[in-house]
C-alpha cells in the first residue's frame, strides 16, 4: 500500500487554508490558498506537495504564488483594465499555484499563456484547459505537454505521510496549547455519565 | 371600523425584520418547526415510500457486535453499519477527547458488503483516530444513558415495561456525541451528495444516521433484555417507545458553524421567516388548520411540562414559556375572533405584543405546524451553494464598498470596540483534539491565534481601513496594501442582499452566551429539549415523538 492517505477534498481544503494561516498568512489569503489546493486537487494536481513546499517558505516571509495569484486575479479578472504583459517575479516557489488564479483571469479575459525563455511554461484557456510545455519549471514532477481533463470526479488527492506532516505541523500554529481554565470550560459542568 | 377592516384588501406582510431576528437572545430562543431538517427527512421518507429493514444483527450475549440497517428509496440505498462495543464506566465521556463509546456508526451509501463492514470495523470504533471513504456519508458515536438503560434493559428482562416517568425524565436510551458528514474523516464531499433529492437539504445523510441510531437503541436494550431475562423478557411497549429520541451532547464546536456558513444560516432563517409570513397572509381559515393548530398548541404545552433542565438560564426561559403557552391557550380559546380576516396574522400581532421572545419563537413554530400545504414547498430552499462569490471583484471601488457597508453593517455601530467588554472573548481551535474554544482575552494566552468569527468587529475595523482611501480606488489596490481584510471583504460581497446571513450581534462580548448560538442550530436541525449543562454544553433529544422506521408508512 502506498504511503500516505486520501483526503477528501473538503479535508485538503481545509488543512491547506490552516497550514497557510499558520504559515503566517492573513485569513482572506489563507482561505484562498485552501481554494486554490481544492482546484489543483479536483484536477489531478499534486497540491498539498506543492503546499508544503511554497509554505515552508512562506513562513520565513517573501512572496508566495497564492498572494501573487490573488493580486493579478484582483487586477485583472474583472472589469475592463487593460492586461499588458506581466513580468513575473524570479524564483517563486511552486508556480503550480498561480494555475486557479490565472483560470479565473482567462474565464473572463480569454486564453493567458506563460512562457519562458526555454518556451511556453503552460496555456490557461477560458474554458479550464491547461496545457504544460517544455518551460516550465516544476521539474520534480517531469511534466510534459498535455492536455488535463478539467473535472476528476471522484479522484481523491493522495498525500504522503511526510507532507501530511509538514502541513499538520503548520496548520498546528493555529491552535491554541490547553489551559486548566479551557479545559474545566470546554465541556459539561457536570457529569457525562448520568 | 371592524366592517371597514373586513372589507380591505390583505395587506402585505413582509418577512420579518433581521435587526430583530437575528439578535442573539432571539436565537437563543428558537423552536423545532415543521421545516427542521429531521421533519422534512421523515416526510421524504414518507412520501416517496422508502422501506427500511435490518438484514444483519451479529450482536453476542455481551452486547457486543455488529448491525446494519437498510433504508431502501426509490433510486437508492444506504445502510446505517452499527458496532456495538463493552465500555466501561470509567471510559464514558460525551467529550470530544472520549477514545471509546458504548456504540459507533457510519451510513454506507448503498449496500454494506462483507469488505465493508471489516474495512468499517477497522476504523468506525476509532472515529477520529481512524478513516473511512467516500463510501461513507456519516461517522458517528453514542452513549448509554446510564440512568435509563439499565432500568429499561432490567424490567424488559422481568417481563415488565419501563417506568413511564423515568423514561420521560430522561427521554433517550443513547445520545450521540458527534456525527460527522461533509467530508470530515474521509466521508463523502458534500458536493457529490447535493443533487441527490434526498440529501439536497441540509443534514439529511446525518439526520438519517441519527434516526436509525434511534433504531438500533431500542434493539440493543431488547437484545439484552432478552439475553438477561431468556423467556420471560418482553419487548418495549410501542406507546412508551415513541416516547423515547435520541440524546445529543454537544458543545462550542457548533458555534462557529453559523459563522463560517452565513449563506445555509442566510437561507435556513429566509425559509422560515417566508413560512410565517405566508401563513400570516392567508385570508382566512380552515377547520382542519385550526384543529391542527390547537393539537400543535396543546402538544407544546405538554412538552413544556416535561422539558427540564437544571440550568438557570433555561429554567428562566421554560418559565416563560410555561407562562406564554398557558397566556396563548387562553387567547385563543376566549378572545381571538378567528372569523375575521387574515386571522393568523391578528393572533401572531397579538403574540407580538404580549408575549417574550421565548413564547413568540414558539409560536412561529406553532403557526407554522398545521399549514404543511402552504409552506413545505419552502424547504427547497433550505440548501445552499457555498462557493459563489468567493472570487473577489477587485475592479469594485471603494466608494461602492464602503456603501455595501453602510447597507448590509450599519448594526456593527451598535458596539464599541474601545470598550475592552466588546472584545473581552477570542474563539480559538484547542491544540488538544482540535476543537474550537472560547479564552478570556484579557486573562488568557492564544489571541494571536484567534478564529477570524468576530464579524461586528472585523467589519468596524475595515470601515475604518478604509477611510482616507479615495471612493474611486479599485479595491484591488486597497487588498495589496491590506492583505489582512481580505477575508472581511470577501465576506461583504458574498454576503450582499442576503438579510439573514449576519448573526446580528457581538460574538466576542463578555456578555455573550454561546449556547444562543447552539440553540438556533440545534432547533433547526429539529432538536427538542434543550437541556444546558454550561453557557457553552448542551444537551437536546431528536425524534422524540416521531415515528420509528417499522411505523413510517404511506398513509402516515
Amino acid at each position: 500500500m502506498a504511503d500516505g492517505i486520501d483526503l477528501s477534498h473538503s479535508e485538503l481544503r481545509s488543512l491547506i487554508t490552516k497550514a497557510a494561516r499558520g504559515a503566517g498568512l492573513a485569513w482572506g489569503l489563507a482561505e484562498e490558498a485552501g481554494w486554490a489546493a481544492e482546484w489543483l486537487a479536483r484536477r489531478g494536481f499534486p497540491a498539498a506537495d506543492w503546499a508544503a513546499h511554497w509554505l515552508s517558505s512562506a513562513v520565513a516571509g517573501g512572496l508566495t504564488p497564492v498572494a501573487l495569484g490573488a493580486a493579478l486575479a484582483d487586477d485583472f479578472a474583472k472589469g475592463l483594465a487593460p492586461f499588458p504583459p506581466q513580468s513575473l517575479p524570479d524564483a517563486l516557489l511552486a508556480p503550480g499555484y498561480l494555475l486557479p488564479f490565472l483560470a479565473r483571469i482567462a474565464q473572463s479575459r480569454g486564453d493567458l499563456a506563460l512562457t519562458t525563455t526555454l518556451g511556453l511554461a503552460a496555456e490557461i484557456g477560458a474554458d479550464g484547459t491547461l496545457r504544460f510545455g517544455p518551460g516550465w519549471s516544476d521539474r520534480t514532477l517531469g511534466w510534459t505537454l498535455a492536455h488535463v481533463v478539467t473535472e476528476l470526479a471522484g479522484q481523491r488527492p493522495r498525500v504522503s505521510t511526510s507532507v501530511l506532516d509538514c502541513l499538520d505541523g503548520l496548520a498546528l500554529r493555529t491552535t491554541v496549547p490547553p489551559s486548566d481554565l479551557s479545559r474545566r470550560q470546554a465541556g459539561s459542568a457536570t457529569p457525562d455519565d448520568d | 371600523m371592524k366592517q371597514a377592516e373586513e372589507h380591505a384588501p390583505a395587506h402585505a406582510i413582509a418577512p420579518r425584520d433581521p435587526d430583530l431576528v437575528m439578535r442573539l437572545s432571539r436565537m437563543g430562543s428558537a423552536h423545532p418547526m415543521r421545516l427542521s431538517f429531521l421533519r422534512v427527512l421523515l416526510r421524504r421518507l414518507q412520501t416517496d415510500g422508502w422501506r427500511f429493514d435490518r438484514p444483519v444483527w451479529q450482536v453476542d450475549a455481551a452486547g457486543v457486535g455488529h448491525a446494519v440497517y437498510r433504508a431502501i428509496g426509490p433510486e437508492r440505498t444506504y445502510s446505517l453499519v452499527a458496532f456495538a462495543h463493552d465500555l466501561p464506566d470509567d471510559m464514558r465521556s460525551d467529550r470530544v477527547i472520549a477514545t471509546a463509546w458504548d456504540a459507533t456508526f457510519a451510513l454506507v451509501d448503498g449496500e454494506a458488503n462483507a469488505a465493508d463492514i471489516t474495512r468499517l470495523a477497522a476504523n468506525v470504533p476509532l472515529q477520529e483516530a481512524g478513516r473511512v471513504s467516500a463510501r461513507e456519508l456519516s461517522l458517528s458515536r453514542a452513549n448509554r444513558s446510564v440512568r435509563l438503560f439499565s432500568h429499561v434493559v432490567d424490567r424488559l428482562a422481568e417481563g415488565r415495561q419501563p417506568d413511564r416517568a423515568e423514561l420521560e425524565a430522561v427521554g433517550y436510551l443513547m445520545r450521540t456525541t458527534a456525527v460527522y458528514g461533509s467530508g470530515k474523516f474521509g466521508v463523502v464531499d458534500r458536493d457529490a451528495i447535493a443533487d441527490r433529492v434526498e440529501t439536497k437539504a441540509p443534514f439529511q445523510a446525518e439526520m438519517l444516521t441519527v434516526w436509525l441510531i434511534r433504531a438500533f437503541t431500542v434493539d440493543i436494550v431488547e437484545h439484552l433484555a432478552r439475553v438477561k431475562g431468556g423467556a420471560r423478557a418482553v419487548r418495549l411497549d410501542r406507546d412508551l417507545r415513541r416516547g423515547l429520541g435520541v440524546g445529543n451532547s454537544t458543545g462550542l464546536g457548533m458555534a462557529p458553524f453559523l459563522v463560517n456558513h452565513p449563506r445555509l444560516l442566510n437561507n435556513w432563517i429566509a425559509v422560515r421567516e417566508n413560512a410565517l409570513a405566508r401563513v400570516r397572509l392567508l385570508p382566512s381559515l380552515e377547520p382542519q388548520t385550526l384543529t391542527g393548530f390547537q393539537d400543535a398548541l396543546a402538544a407544546a404545552r405538554e412538552n413544556a411540562t416535561l422539558w427540564h433542565s437544571a440550568h438557570p438560564l433555561q429554567i428562566a426561559k421554560l418559565d416563560l414559556l410555561r407562562v406564554d403557552l398557558a397566556r396563548l391557550a387562553a387567547h385563543v380559546a376566549q378572545d381571538w375572533d378567528h372569523s375575521r380576516p387574515q386571522p393568523w396574522d391578528r393572533l401572531w400581532r397579538w403574540g407580538e405584543e404580549i408575549l417574550s421572545e421565548e413564547g413568540q419563537e414558539a409560536l412561529v413554530s406553532l403557526l407554522l405546524e398545521p399549514h404543511g400545504a402552504v409552506i413545505d414547498d419552502l424547504a427547497k430552499g433550505l440548501d445552499a451553494d457555498e462557493t459563489t462569490g468567493f472570487a473577489i471583484d477587485g475592479s469594485l471601488t471603494i466608494g461602492q464598498v464602503r456603501a455595501w457597508l453602510d447597507e448590509g453593517y450599519s448594526w456593527v455601530s451598535r458596539f464599541d470596540f474601545t470598550d475592552p467588554a466588546q472584545s473581552a472573548r477570542f474563539w480559538y481551535v484547542s491544540e488538544e483534539k482540535l476543537e474550537p474554544r472560547l479564552g478570556e482575552r484579557h486573562d488568557e494566552a492564544g489571541q494571536d491565534r484567534e478564529q477570524p468569527l468576530g464579524v461586528a468587529r472585523a467589519m468596524a475595523a475595515l470601515s475604518g481601513a478604509l477611510a482616507g482611501w479615495g471612493a474611486e480606488t479599485p479595491i484591488a489596490a486597497f487588498l495589496l496594501r491590506h492583505p489582512e481584510h481580505r477575508h472581511s471583504l470577501r465576506r461583504l460581497l458574498m454576503l450582499r442582499g442576503l438579510r439573514y446571513a449576519e448573526i446580528r450581534d457581538n460574538v466576542l462580548a463578555a456578555n455573550m452566551l454561546p449556547i444562543d448560538i447552539l440553540r438556533c442550530k440545534l432547533a433547526f436541525f429539529g432538536a427538542d429539549r434543550f437541556d444546558p449543562r454550561s453557557d457553552r454544553w448542551v444537551r437536546i433529544s431528536l425524534f422524540q415523538g416521531q415515528p420509528f422506521p417499522d411505523e413510517l408508512t404511506l398513509d402516515g
